[in-house]
């Protein structure tokens, strides 16, 4: 608020006259954004409307009540289940998947074995290729309860096996940790840019004061990687509600429903695929808005460390 | 160099462990990915299962993929895709974050929230697709490229970047008299080659990966990219009727052509990875 | 500066109005009125191109027409240029399509998206057309229930012939194990459970090692075999009995199926990985002595060569139906009779031009000729008549395996696989022949109120839980109870009377 007083203030052409180079820059940005971003936006309209493809999007009927998809979505017996499913799978997500990345990206750059490291790196990258059909695959070569390598290392080992794939006690398990492996790699890539990035002077002359290894990680890594990680938490939470509907949709089957079917899977089988667009663009919003709430609250948080996005 | 002392070589040991875990992990699964591509059905069913190391090797799956006349224009669109694709958004990510990292340019903080705002809501496929056909864009190369110009996500770290850069270097630079974009290249962009590269390569593979936008705007087949081809083969495949000399099962194709994608991105990375330890390399010779 | 701010807003709206204006229907009666096709004209020399949006075609289809001879010979005899549109993630991307006005001229549909697609106003009514220019189509399908087709009384889609042979389920087992531990081939759901039992625990494979599973079924219902023999089906399906519509899951014997389950699950003997993973693998791969799979993965030339080359001894043979000891009639697998797939439905604002060259094409592929032509290629070179006077497949039938793509309005199953796989002629007279529980789920278009998916998904997991011990069988009425109190079951089993009681499945 206060920078647009203060732009009122100079008046328009001060400002643009001294600013014009960056605001040029953004042009084009720009206007991918309204294009693309904003003018399609319009189509959350959909939400409130009986929504027909030829009808189109201005000329189909509104829905009575207005908030009836809202209603249709909550009054689902299975809405508690499914809304439960999906912040307890991305609450684990978060918990467990945003913090090794940071911890290897540091392991990897603080080692001194470079080519081992640099090898171990680049084999890290991956899984991130492997589509969720294929990890799949991998998934019941390794889990599966008659013929998956685990169980068949646990059974010779004297062992019970393990239903992971099928008992829903596991089940978020493998889901949380298919996720980490598959991304483990891939996020750390930032992380250890951000390592790249920091002025090696500082460590130079930490060395010289006396500074052991953790010393300097703590004391000039770890701040250095505080905003990047701060921000990429914020993004994260702003996710918090899809929980990953491409690696559930493919991991999913009826043992592990009542412990696994997320908001997004709901929709999806709801909709016979996709053609229930007014539910999918309702409960679309709903999550939108639940999101906006929550990365604004993070946001404001984060402001308390000088992180914040905007 | 440095002196080595117990609590050191505790960190290296743990830290080899760790590292050593890390690889063992993504390295078997991938080990059964190519394994399975290589491995005649018969040797694969007769072992029943997981096989690291395989002990019979058939390339068929390999000369199916590669046998087939939509292969290489495939690759082709590809490969336009992905280096138009990858140089377009990267400008355009680089051109928008560097302003909004500009403390004091005015209005940034409301654009950053227009921006991010962008990111949480949407009004799925529809509204998007129709905007692409006003824009004339269906069935063109740009289909795959401009309707996901910049990735909100990527722009918030770069901007996270520059955010991060001393802010006395551009003082001094202004104050030399350069201009805008002559402190973005001269002194912005060197400064950070590391993160670029990261969010080039985030862009590249998710431009090589095209798929869904090429199912939804492009209906040619001549301009279909690599993933859709390589499904379509993979459905076909399904359809395997009679009198078949040996059957290739889809899993078996599909590892095939996990490998086949996957390889151009790894023979790449070592090139990117040179940018990833300039820092490091300088303070190694200076310590 | 807010002057430009205002313009662009201004844009903006307009941007998005043009944008969302460029598809409303201009025109959006997909009413019934017949159009007159009489006076156009298709022939070679006046062609007309059909698009048709297709999920795949078949391997080997050419990439350019001068190479395709289905699609050379049905433009010189008719005039249509038939040219397939592969739709990936199908229905996702066709209803895009549908929605920015680029869908095919036709498009392969199921029922139930055809009942979206009839309700949305997106494909054509063809009821006007059904006695004349569908005339020989209809006949050509013979006694095929049209209902597949069918919203109400309307005719959506163009018919496909015999989709309710289609089933092509048996129960496997592998004959040398049985022979070397002296069992028989089993007849009851007890049976059944005795010789998956020696199977899993006796070394049926003679290694010393226990490392084999008695019994497997079809993901995700494998346990369907076992449940079938008590005139009963897992999950919810509609069925007809004593002249009432009813449900599997009120059936009297439910509970019975339910405990004959729970032994297999107790005594280890069914595959535990039955709900994840394809159990043709392990069966081919020898660590399975048991399963109920189609015909079509077993017993066709190269899979038969397939699987001795993994196992020489492996000798595979085939029964069905069980009967049990409640003395239900012995059926294999529901299927719905109300449903078929991959049938082909007009797009709604299609051009009378097309249209004729629509139904043209249709007459064309229901002749002799153009059926043979999308069966089995080209006489002479993928197949001849042979000493019977009948078609037999010749040497580079292989080249042919493309031509099935074309055959949209289905084929004449019975002969079509007689002639095209022999080998396994037995198992699919076999398999032709078996008694199914014939359900009907398709038709029913539930009550608004009614959370279909829900209830499905619900119904599910609680048989799961019965048979898997997780909740007492003893606790069967009440889950029905809270079918009822959740759900409204009833609801739903009152509007599936009522719908086919006006399809005129009972009386």
């Amino acid at each position: 608020m206060s920078q647009l007083q203060q732009v009122n203030h100079r008046g328009f052409k001060a400002t643009l006259r001294r600013f014009w180079p960056l605001y040029a820059m953004m042009i084009p940005g720009a206007i991918y954004f309204i294009v693309y971003k904003y003018v399609p936006m319009g189509g959350l309209v959909i939400a409130f409307e009986n929504y027909l493809p030829r009808k189109g999007i201005f000329h189909s009927d509104f829905v009575k009540p207005l908030y009836h998809w809202f209603e249709f979505f909550f009054r689902s017996p299975a809405a508690k289940q499914v809304i439960a499913n999906t912040i307890i799978i991305s609450l684990l997500k978060l918990l467990f998947c945003m913090i090794p990345p940071l911890l290897f990206a540091i392991a990897v750059s603080e080692s001194r074995m470079k080519r081992f490291c640099k090898f171990v790196q680049s084999i890290s990258y991956l899984p991130h290729f492997l589509s969720w059909v294929i990890i799949y695959g991998i998934c019941v070569a390794m889990l599966s309860e008659s013929t998956g390598i685990v169980n068949q290392v646990i059974r010779n080992l004297g062992g019970k096996p393990i239903p992971f794939l099928t008992s829903n006690s596991y089940f978020r398990g493998v889901i949380v940790g298919t996720d980490l492996w598959r991304s483990l790699g891939w996020s750390s890539i930032v992380y250890f840019a951000a390592i790249m990035g920091i002025d090696t002077e500082i460590f130079d002359s930490a060395t010289i004061d006396g500074c052991g290894r953790l010393r300097k990680i703590w004391y000039i890594t770890l701040p250095s990687l505080r905003k990047i990680f701060v921000v990429l938490l914020i993004l994260q939470v702003g996710k918090v509600l899809d929980a990953g509907f491409n690696q559930i949709f493919v991991f999913l089957n009826d043992q592990v429903r009542p412990s696994s079917e997320i908001i997004d899977t709901w929709v999806y089988s709801q909709g016979l695929g996709q053609a229930r667009y007014s539910l999918a663009t309702a409960v679309g919003f709903l999550k939108s808005i639940l999101s906006l709430v929550m990365v604004v609250a993070t946001n404001a948080l984060a402001k308390r460390w000088d992180n914040a996005l905007w | 160099m440095v002196i080595k002392s117990k609590n050191d070589t505790v960190f290296e040991v743990f830290v080899f462990l760790l590292v050593l875990l890390v690889g063992l992990v993504c390295l078997v699964p991938v080990m059964y990915v190519v394994s399975v591509s290589l491995t005649p059905i018969e040797e694969k069913l007769r072992s029943g299962g997981f096989l690291l190391i395989p002990r019979k090797i058939t390339f068929s799956a390999y000369r199916q993929v590669l046998g087939g006349k939509e292969f290489l224009p495939a690759l082709w669109v590809t490969v336009k895709v992905t280096v138009i694709g990858t140089f377009l958004q990267l400008v355009a990510t680089l051109l928008f974050a560097y302003p909004l990292s500009r403390t004091n340019l005015p209005g940034r903080k409301l654009i950053t929230k227009l921006v991010v705002f962008t990111m949480l809501f949407s009004a799925g496929m529809i509204p998007l697709y129709l905007v692409v056909k006003g824009t004339h864009l269906l069935n063109t190369l740009w289909s795959m490229i401009i309707p996901s110009l910049i990735n909100v996500y990527n722009l918030i770290i770069m901007k996270a970047f520059f955010e991060g850069l001393p802010g006395e270097l551009f003082e001094s630079a202004r104050i030399d008299g350069a201009g805008e974009m002559t402190v973005l290249l001269k002194v912005a962009l060197p400064l950070s080659m590391p993160i670029i590269m990261t969010i080039g390569l985030y862009y590249g593979v998710e431009q090589w990966n095209t798929y869904m936008r090429a199912v939804l705007y492009v209906s040619k087949d001549s301009l279909q990219p690599l993933q859709v081809v390589l499904r379509r083969l993979l459905a076909m495949a399904a359809s395997t009727d009679i009198l078949e000399e040996e059957i290739i099962p889809t899993e078996t194709l599909q590892m095939a052509n996990v490998v086949l994608s996957t390889l151009p991105l790894v023979c790449i990375y070592p090139f990117i990875q040179k940018y990833f330890v300039r820092g490091t390399l300088a303070g190694a010779v200076k310590g | 500066m807010r002057k430009k701010v205002l313009a662009l807003f201004a844009t903006l709206a307009a941007c998005t109005f043009a944008f969302a204006n460029g598809t409303a229907e201009k025109n959006p009666s997909a009413s019934a009125k017949q159009r007159d096709l009489s006076s156009i004209v298709i022939d070679k020399d006046h062609p007309v191109e059909l698009t048709i949006g297709v999920s795949s075609k078949n391997k080997g289809f050419p990439e350019k027409e001068e190479d395709d001879y289905v699609y050379q010979q049905i433009l010189n005899d008719t005039g249509v240029k038939v040219k397939f549109q592969v739709i990936d993630d199908y229905y996702t991307a066709l209803n895009v399509r549908i929605a920015g006005g680029d869908c095919p001229d036709l498009f392969q549909s199921n029922s139930a998206h055809m009942r979206i697609f009839a309700k949305n106003g997106d494909i054509l009514d063809l009821t006007p057309y059904r006695d004349k220019e569908l005339k020989n189509l209809m006949a050509w399908i013979g006694n095929t229930d049209t209902h597949p087709f069918m919203v109400g009384n309307e005719l959506y889609a163009l018919p496909k012939a015999y989709v309710n042979a289609m089933t092509y389920s048996l129960i496997n087992v592998r004959k040398d194990w049985l022979d070397r531990l002296g069992l028989s081939i089993p007849k009851t759901v007890d049976d059944l459970y005795d010789v998956a039992y020696a199977f899993t625990y006796n070394d049926p494979d003679g290694n010393g090692k226990n490392d084999t599973i008695g019994f497997s079924g079809k993901a995700p219902y494998g346990f369907e075999t076992i449940v079938n023999a008590y005139d009963t089906a897992l999950g919810n399906y509609v069925i007809i009995r004593d002249g009432m519509v009813t449900n599997t899951l009120l059936q009297p014997h439910m509970k019975d199926a339910l405990s004959m389950c729970k032994k297999f699950v107790d005594a280890g003997v069914i595959d535990p990985d039955i709900w994840t993973v394809n159990p043709r693998d392990k069966a081919i791969g020898g660590q399975l002595g048991m399963l109920t799979l189609e015909w079509s993965v077993m017993y066709k030339a190269s899979y038969v060569k397939q699987i001795k080359s993994v196992n020489p001894n492996a000798d595979w043979t085939y029964f069905g139906p069980l009967a049990s000891e409640v003395g239900a009639q012995p059926a294999l697998e529901p299927i719905d009779v109300t449903s078929s797939n991959n049938f082909l439905c007009v797009k709604s604002d299609i051009s009378p031009e097309k249209l004729a060259a629509v139904f043209k094409l249709a007459d064309y592929l229901v002749t002799d000729k153009g059926s043979m032509l999308v069966d089995f290629g080209k006489e002479g070179v993928h197949w001849e008549y042979g000493a019977d006077g009948k078609p037999q497949m010749t040497k580079k039938a292989a080249e042919a395996n493309y031509v099935a793509t074309y055959q949209l309005f289905g084929r004449e199953d019975k002969s079509y696989l007689n002639v095209k796989f022999k080998e396994a002629k037995d198992q699919i007279l076999y398999a032709q022949q078996m008694p199914h529980i014939i359900t009907y789920n398709s038709l029913v278009q539930e009550p608004e109120d009614f959370y279909l998916t829900d209830c499905n998904n619900y119904v599910s997991s609680q048989l799961i839980a019965f048979i898997y011990g997780q909740r007492p069988i003893s606790e069967y009425d009440d889950f029905l109870k809270e079918l009822e109190s959740t759900y409204g079951f009833s609801k739903y089993m009152q509007a599936c009377e009522n719908q086919l009681r006006a399809a005129g499945y009972v009386k």
